[in-house]
């Protein structure tokens, strides 16, 4: 090797190293970035995925539960006694889908429940164009008074509930 | 071959006159010089290929050629060797062929001296023949010569040399000025050579003209030196004969080889990085596709998301406050006593949160618990009567589960009637006939508010 030629090599070397760095490092460098977001964005997706399990698996044990509680039934009564009875007023609260209502006999004119024969049964609706009063029956919660007329004379008897709590809720009991 | 003569400072001689010599202290050496800084064999001197070398035995202070400390080296006339500490100049008594040129000089005036006595350089590639002995020797163009037999001698050949031959003793000679053009220490001396060896391709075109054309000077073969100027006003340590030792690099050309290597080594630590984090990257990546597809297809994260959709009309009541307690205030705007002869509600009953990492669930699940206060029940619990214009927050305590309320209440229900002595009749008027007993309802509200217990009293 000539001094000639000294020169001509080491002028080689740092071209070399720039262009392996051109043509490897800066592609892979890309790509490796382009991982990397990869990488993140999966790993992003898969702790929202875990989030959002969590939360809609206890949504649904809620709404669960809820629709348990607010799920209303027909409101039928059903004499187990062997006197008639006749309910002076009736309160039931039941719900549209969006939110809970009110019927109170006492705020709707008109209303008058005919006796209920012993061992009959009979569904309770009511409809009226005044507001509040146009009731197809469903309940949620109720409440009533109730007089058993008898031979020894009347009893009156004050009742509040959830239908169908601690009952059939196809048929409320009385006796 | 001459003789070799080393030439102290103080003028002494020291002379070797057979092929091979030692230098040092000790009594048997062949060069004896009687200092502390040399060694007792310090260097050992001889002729190889026609030409004088040295080569260092291995002495404590080293051996340094025109101030450069080598181990061994070719020694050319004028040159300096330092062994230790004492200088000894360099004389050669008969050197190989030298050139003399006068820089002012024409070219018909360049004297061209072959190598006579010395051997011929050692051809350095392997195919070609051996060269053939250099053409006689030339004092000078005779006058009237023809172009060809000038440039024939100038190259030291035959002027029916053939190609190869040419180009063999072009490689030497050319190959001698590259080196010292690259390291000449002054502009004259740099154009000198280069002067010499543009009169070298001009005979090598004019001897073979397809010759030069396939090969750059960067590629030419080195070879050892055959001319050596003569006439230019230069040290003598600047004039160096056959197998001068190549010029260090200069500081800048190493350094920034340097730069060089620091940054492939830099370049490749990089390389390793990425591709050590691609892969991580695209295996964490995979996996977690995976398991995004596995939670993604789980059943019960499936049939979660079916019942939230199905009962999405629930979480819209649940957000209307439907199943939300409030507290019942009962007010009496009436200007008699009220008493409540009965009283009811309906409300959420707080239960006790079951231990575990899903407290928050069971405590939004258990809060469903729906409970019922009947005052008929509480007979001897519940006595309220309310006088005129008075508030009251219900809340009743008892012994009794089903008697203990705390006033919450969803949906409440109540009988009032008037307390108190009743009015005496109007004359006239019919008789009262009872209390008047009203049954009123409602939704408490969870903002609170108070329930006006009313009546047609």
């Amino acid at each position: 090797m000539s001094a000639a030629h000294k020169p001509a090599a080491s002028r080689r070397t740092f071209p070399i190293a720039v262009v392996v760095a051109l043509v490897v490092v800066l592609p892979l460098f890309v790509y490796t970035t382009r991982l990397g977001i990869s990488w993140r964005a999966s790993s992003a997706r898969l702790v929202e995925l875990e989030r959002e399990a969590a939360s809609v698996q206890a949504r649904a044990a809620v709404l669960k539960r809820a629709a348990e509680t607010l799920r209303t039934h027909d409101f039928q009564v059903c004499n187990r006694s062997g006197d008639a009875l006749t309910l002076p007023w009736v309160a039931a609260v039941h719900h549209d889908g969006q939110s809970l209502r009110l019927f109170d006999s006492s705020r709707c004119q008109g209303f008058r429940s005919p006796p209920i024969y012993a061992g009959e049964s009979r569904a309770l609706l009511f409809s009226s164009t005044q507001e509040g009063c146009n009731w197809g029956g469903q309940v949620l919660f109720y409440a009533m008074n109730a007089v058993r007329e008898s031979d020894s004379g009347s009893a009156s008897y004050n009742l509040i509930g959830a239908w169908g709590r601690d009952f059939d809720p196809k048929c409320f009991n009385l006796r | 071959m001459g003789k070799l003569r080393l030439v102290a400072p103080d003028g002494s001689v020291l002379e070797l006159d057979k092929e091979r010599g030692v230098l040092g202290r000790d009594k048997d050496c062949d060069l004896r010089l009687e200092d502390r800084s040399i060694s007792r064999r310090h260097v050992v001197l001889e002729q190889r290929e026609g030409r004088w070398h040295f080569t260092d035995q291995g002495s404590a202070n080293g051996t340094q050629l025109d101030g450069r400390r080598v181990s061994e080296g070719a020694l050319a006339h004028g040159q300096e060797l330092k062994v230790g500490t004492v200088a000894l100049r360099v004389e050669l008594e008969d050197d190989l062929a030298t050139v003399l040129i006068d820089p002012s000089a024409a070219i018909d005036r360049t004297v061209v001296l072959a190598a006579t006595e010395a051997d011929p350089p050692t051809p350095r590639r392997p195919t070609p023949p051996p060269l053939p002995p250099p053409a006689p020797p030339r004092a000078a163009p005779a006058a009237g010569l023809g172009p060809r037999e000038d440039a024939a001698a100038r190259l030291g050949v035959a002027v029916g040399a053939s190609s190869w031959e040419v180009k063999a003793r072009y490689d030497e000679m050319s190959a001698d000025l590259e080196a010292r053009i690259a390291s000449a220490q002054t502009p004259h001396l740099q154009r000198t050579w280069q002067k010499n060896l543009e009169e070298l391709r001009d005979a090598v075109r004019l001897l073979a003209p397809d010759l030069l054309l396939d090969y750059a000077v960067s590629d030419l073969p080195s070879a050892q030196p055959v001319v050596v100027p003569e006439s230019i006003d230069a040290p003598p340590s600047m004039i160096r004969g056959p197998g001068a030792s190549i010029p260090p690099e200069p500081a800048p050309r190493a350094a920034r080889r340097g730069v060089g290597v620091a940054f492939a080594t830099l370049v490749a630590f990089a390389s390793m990085l990425l591709v050590a984090a691609a892969v991580f990257f695209m295996l964490s990546t995979g996996k977690n596709q995976e398991e995004i597809a596995r939670r993604e297809s789980d059943a019960a994260y499936l049939e979660a998301r079916e019942t939230v959709a199905r009962l999405a009309p629930v979480e819209t009541l649940l957000r209307s406050g439907a199943l939300r307690n409030g507290r019942l205030r009962l007010c009496n705007r009436a200007a008699v006593p009220v008493e409540i002869a009965w009283l009811g509600a309906v409300y959420l009953r707080p239960s006790a949160l079951p231990a575990g990492s899903d407290a928050q669930l069971a405590a939004r699940a258990s809060g469903f618990d729906i409970a019922t206060f009947n005052s008929a029940f509480c007979a001897r619990e519940f006595n309220l009567t309310l006088a005129p214009g008075e508030e009251r927050d219900l809340e009743l305590s008892s012994n009794e589960p089903r008697c203990a309320w705390d006033g919450s209440a969803l949906f409440w229900s109540l009988a009032a009637q008037r307390a108190g002595a009743l009015p005496d009749p109007v004359p006239g008027a019919a008789a009262v006939a009872d209390r008047g007993t009203v049954w009123m309802s409602g939704l408490v509200e969870p903002k609170g508010g108070c329930v006006n217990v009313h009546g047609d009293w």
